[in-house]
């Protein structure tokens, strides 16, 4: 049994990642190819088709033996050390895809000064005035159902107290045994509470910004470009909301299965069953409507005088949008799927340092209350 | 309405800007009474800085052809829109007459140059119809 939990730990992150990384080049948008902008009508050209599959395959050859050791790792080494192995193992992989893909990056950006392919072309910025009008977001009322399943979370707790073991488990190993325990006290309702607001405050703020980012429209084909980035944006809003709800209500019910069953492997079970479940919808949303709606078919046809306005040079490595022109915060990631930040905004690093200070403020205060 | 900005063409930005609005108000693509992005929004959108929409606003608001309410936003003017008021006649004038001049010393004929003005009024009202 610890055996297999400890593929399914790897197989739901190593896989995941590589195979993701792997298949980036391949989700961009049309006119841009690995962090570097170009013209749609090259998005098939046979060079920058070989610079992508050779990042691609350079990426599964490491992948395949760096997520073999950390299999080895975590079945065979001691029990303490076993969660360094797959720390060690991610921080790997994270360096070594980096690598690639800069070299990617770099053929890339070499060919299209060699080529010029932009001569004679009219670069344009084109954006959609009435786009926030249409659908672009499931509606904000979703969220009351947090709301209501927070207040459950409280009143049940409340009602059901006196039933509740003695002793309440906050979290279990990766075999189903409880990891740290705590003597009953009301005073825990307010660890499952606060990773409930937690994980609101969270999406609500996802939420926000597929709303708020970049309307980018391709100049190329326009028209295609407002639908594919509505739908984009309408399926990430309905993932983000109904995925983070999930969570809520599994963080609320952490206390309460103690009531329903005796098993504690179930509590291991959950978690992971649904942490699979949100990857591979991640991986399914990605893999069938690419970056910003690029993999979705539809008819327009493209028009070749017309190309995105060249911002290579605002893009550091082709993945870090650095535009003190810009006043826009969230922009479209160009490797990747989802949303990256202008880091010429000094509201930017406010959102960061606000973001690490909850982090912080999260691990000091677990480590103060339960030791 | 697309809104496409060309960053290298000789026309200013803020210009190019004001130009596209008044002429989705004329094709009917913007109606009276039509929400416009923020200049917040409008400017990130495009990637260019925010003074640059701020004075296109400004001057379709002294145009009249839209409206800028602190809370409301930005709104295009309701129909009949702004008409063509004495000062606007003034203004046309002063423009059209080097345009004139030059057709006239290139030796273009009178007639030649009501046929530009014809074709681009034909295809506006064509839209307008639709």
């Amino acid at each position: 049994m610890e055996n297999i939990i400890t593929i399914i730990i790897i197989m739901s992150t190593m896989v995941p990642l590589y195979l993701i990384f792997a298949f980036f080049p391949y989700l961009t948008r049309r006119n841009i190819c690995m962090g570097v902008s170009i013209p749609e009508d090259k998005f098939a050209d046979p060079r920058l088709k070989a610079i992508k599959k050779t990042y691609m395959v350079s990426l599964l050859v490491t992948g395949a033996p760096v997520t073999g050791l950390a299999t080895a790792g975590m079945l065979l080494l001691p029990q303490d050390l076993r969660s360094y192995a797959l720390g060690a193992a991610i921080l790997i992989s994270i360096g070594s895809i980096f690598l690639y893909y800069v070299r990617a990056y770099k053929k890339t950006r070499a060919l299209k000064q060699k080529e010029k392919w932009s001569a004679g072309k009219t670069e344009l910025a084109v954006t959609e005035t009435a786009f926030r009008k249409g659908k672009i977001k499931v509606s904000p009322l979703w969220f009351i159902l947090y709301g209501l399943v927070i207040a459950c979370t409280l009143i049940s707790f409340f009602a059901l107290y006196d039933s509740l073991p003695g002793t309440i488990v906050l979290n279990y190993d990766s075999l189903g045994n409880p990891g740290t325990a705590v003597p009953k006290s009301p005073a825990i309702i307010l660890f499952p509470l606060s990773v409930q607001l937690l994980i609101t405050l969270l999406m609500v703020f996802v939420y926000l910004v597929i709303g708020k980012a970049k309307v980018q429209i391709d100049a190329g084909n326009p028209e295609a470009s407002v639908t594919r980035n509505r739908i984009f944006r309408y399926a990430w809003s309905a993932y983000t909301v109904f995925m983070g709800l999930g969570m809520v209500i599994l963080f609320g019910a952490i206390l309460f299965l103690p009531l329903l069953t005796g098993d504690s492997m179930i509590m291991i079970a959950v978690p992971l069953a649904y942490t699979i479940i949100s990857v591979v919808g991640a991986v399914v949303l990605s893999l069938v409507l690419g970056q910003s709606g690029s993999r979705l078919k539809l008819k327009g046809k493209t028009a070749g005088k017309e190309i995105n306005r060249d911002d290579d040079r605002y893009w550091k490595l082709g993945s870090f949008y650095y535009n003190p022109e810009d006043p826009a915060l969230f922009v479209e990631k160009r490797f990747g799927i989802g949303y990256t930040s202008n880091f010429a905004r000094p509201f930017t690093w406010v959102l960061m340092a606000l973001l690490l200070l909850l982090i912080a403020g999260a691990i000091i205060a677990s480590v103060f209350a339960f030791g | 309405m697309l809104i496409k900005i060309d960053f290298k063409a000789d026309t200013p930005l803020y210009e190019q800007l004001r130009l596209q609005i008044i002429e989705g108000i004329a094709r009917g693509l913007l109606k009276g009474g039509d929400d416009l992005p923020s200049v917040r929004q409008l400017a990130g959108d495009l990637g260019i800085n925010l003074h640059t929409v701020n004075k296109a606003y400004g001057l379709l608001k002294a145009g009249g052809f839209i409206q800028v309410h602190r809370q409301k936003g930005v709104m295009v003017s309701p129909a009949p829109g702004p008409g063509s008021t004495k000062a606007y006649l003034t203004l046309l004038k002063k423009q059209l007459r080097p345009l004139a001049v030059e057709a006239y010393c290139r030796g273009m004929q009178k007639q030649e140059l009501h046929s530009i003005i014809d074709a681009v009024f034909k295809s506006l009202q064509k839209n307008t119809e639709e």
